[in-house]
């Protein structure tokens, strides 16, 4: 346990092979900070128990590590959302029960903290981190961010149609991952006609080409250092979306396309990687910052009509 | 024009088409058991602005036609007559049928009933009771825990008049916990449940349609009456009134979590407190709607007509 009255106790929810924790971890580390890192917290060998009351000052917890009984967290990390990873040895019935148990109870406990905590999801995205291309070009429309079209649709005229008005190909991207493949050739466009006779595909107006990526982290944006001048502009946008989304750390892709700059796709669990070396040790020193600050900076998620106004003021 | 997006093997969806085509409303079924065969879907996102169809063997629908969506999630099954799915295909089919109604309800400009979105909070019961605490209403005193001798402190403090539910929105029973439920609390060590001291009283449930209020007293000798049959008891139901602060705290709750129709369950206690347990995204109102009478079907097809929150 820290010793320096200034050294603080941060609970780092994630894994030791997760890039970003390693190095918030180390960098923690570095300053005098205590670091608890796992990634699931609410699981022996913790024990742990939180009673809940209508009078929120009469909640209490106590949680007990290896090392002391109930340590006072002074900030949290969140890259993982607790329960068990691996299904070997369970029943997969009782695994998908533990598992959805383990998530309900540390998002609700997450909340329930008085220190930072970053990233603070909200139910949707506690449970949805992941979202479709379309969702996210909503998203990115209210922050008054470009995106580039898209269209779902299990028609093949539709398709062609789409691929016809763009004049620059087109790229499938499933809903439920961020995978993506050039539509180019007529082999290509058979495969997809096969899929569109059991389900809608998503077809997005852009080649799957190199992309550039900005961490929003609190108040600040990362980039890497040859970014170009026009992505930068993004930066206002950038922030309304962190707001948007109630959250403190996203990442997103950005491309530079013949229209101009066009935001892909966020990322609630950024990967410090997709960075160079100078903006990854950025993205690090600002998660550590945003921990020791002891401010909370999670806060609920704005609903699109404040983000308009917001964006009216900021012109 | 109105979408029901539902099967008519559902109690609800049919409910709610009967409702409509009682009350002359004009709508058309997107049936998830024919989806997507039987239907042609195209929408785009371009330049920020959503338009597309829905096509049917025998309609057609403009998106910006559709005042308002009541949607079912059915979740996906292997619906009779359904075309087959090649195997390597199966699930990412289903996923992908899936992902893009969720998709299109997400970025629909009208009222939908409700969103994903903003029913995801009901998979994590606390976190639910963190918000229903915000409000007027109370909640039952609460332990989570992965700690066995924490529960049988917990146990002896409630002298005994304890339940334990899931934290998560997998559905469960409602049950009492007994002494001889604790030689299987060792399995907390795998992750924590949830128990709550059980609230005596008169189970209330509340549907809240946009600003309309419907409540249901259920006397029921059941510690769950949703399964009063399997657990050998009744559960009789009637209209019945709320305090307005009440009323007020319901719609509250509802209006926060955007939700255009909620379940919500509530407990009096015979010392005139009210106690809430859950807010249900997913209501199943035709039970409570066809015990009772109440018009919760016609107020929340007007709130789809209408098309405004």
């Amino acid at each position: 346990m820290a010793t320096d009255p200034s050294a603080k106790t941060f609970l780092l929810l994630g894994d030791g092979r997760d890039t970003l924790c390693q190095r918030v971890a180390e960098t923690c580390a570095r300053r005098g900070h205590h670091v608890i890192l796992t990634r699931d917290p609410l699981a022996a060998p913790f024990v742990f128990s939180w009673h809940v009351h209508s009078d929120r000052d009469a909640d209490v917890w106590t949680w007990a590590t290896a090392e002391a009984d109930t340590p006072a967290l002074d900030g949290v990390l969140v890259r993982s959302s607790g329960g068990p990873i691996e299904p070997e040895g369970w029943d997969l019935t009782d695994f998908a029960y533990v598992q959805a148990e383990a998530h309900a109870a540390l998002l609700s406990w997450l909340w329930s903290l008085r220190c930072p905590v970053v990233n603070q999801y909200g139910a949707d995205l506690w449970l949805r981190p992941q979202r479709s291309y379309p969702e996210w070009q909503r998203l990115f429309a209210e922050c008054a961010l470009p995106a580039p079209d898209v269209l779902v649709t299990n028609e093949i005229d539709q398709a062609r149609a789409f691929a016809a008005r763009t004049g620059q190909g087109v790229t499938y991207m499933p809903l439920t991952s961020s995978s993506r493949y050039a539509i180019t050739t007529s082999e290509h466009w058979r495969e997809l006609a096969k899929l569109l006779d059991h389900m809608p595909v998503c077809l997005i107006a852009i080649p799957p080409r190199s992309s550039t990526y900005v961490t929003v982290v609190g108040r600040r944006t990362v980039w890497d250092h040859d970014v170009h001048a026009d992505v930068r502009a993004l930066e206002p946008g950038l922030l309304r979306l962190a707001d948007r989304l109630g959250i403190d750390l996203i990442q997103v892709e950005i491309a530079l396309t013949r229209e101009g700059v066009r935001c892909i796709l966020g990322d609630v669990n950024p990967r410090v990687e997709r960075h160079d070396d100078r903006a990854q040790q950025a993205v690090i020193d600002a998660i550590v910052e945003l921990l020791e600050s002891g401010r909370r900076a999670a806060r609920p998620p704005l609903p699109p009509e404040a983000l308009s106004l917001a964006a009216e003021c900021s012109r | 024009m109105i979408l029901v997006c539902g099967t008519l093997s559902d109690i609800v969806s049919e409910l709610m088409c009967a409702r409509l085509n009682a009350l002359g409303y004009e709508y058309r079924l997107l049936d998830r058991s024919l989806y997507p065969d039987a239907y042609k879907v195209a929408w785009t996102f371009e330049a920020g602005a959503l338009a597309g169809s829905i096509k049917a063997p025998d309609w057609r629908m403009d998106l910006d036609d559709i005042s308002g969506v009541f949607v079912r999630y059915v979740g996906t099954r292997n619906w009779p007559g359904a075309r087959p799915v090649p195997d390597d295909l199966g699930t990412a089919a289903d996923l992908e049928q899936q992902a893009g109604l969720m998709a299109l309800w997400e970025c629909l400009p009208c009222v939908v009933a409700n969103r994903a979105a903003d029913a995801m909070s009901n998979h994590s019961k606390p976190y639910q009771s963190l918000l229903i605490r915000q409000s007027t209403l109370m909640i039952p005193r609460t332990l989570i825990t992965n700690d066995s001798r924490a529960v049988m402190e917990f146990y002896e403090e409630c002298r005994g008049n304890v339940v334990f539910k899931s934290l998560s929105g997998m559905r469960s029973i409602v049950r009492r916990l007994e002494r001889a439920d604790f030689a299987r609390l060792g399995n907390l060590a795998h992750g924590p449940a949830q128990f709550q001291t059980c609230i005596p009283g008169l189970d209330v449930r509340v549907h809240t349609v946009d600003d309309d209020v419907f409540a249901t007293a259920i006397r029921s000798s059941a510690v769950d009456y949703r399964f009063a049959d399997r657990q050998g008891g009744t559960a009789e139901m009637e209209p019945a009134d709320l305090p307005p602060a009440i009323a007020q705290a319901c719609l509250d709750l509802a209006r926060s979590m955007k939700l255009v129709i909620a379940g919500i369950d509530l407990k009096r206690t015979p010392d005139g407190e009210w106690y809430c347990f859950e807010v249900n995204p997913a209501p199943g109102f035709a039970y409570y709607e066809q015990h009772t009478g109440q018009p919760i079907s016609a107020a929340l097809a007007d709130v789809l007509r209408k098309g405004r929150r």
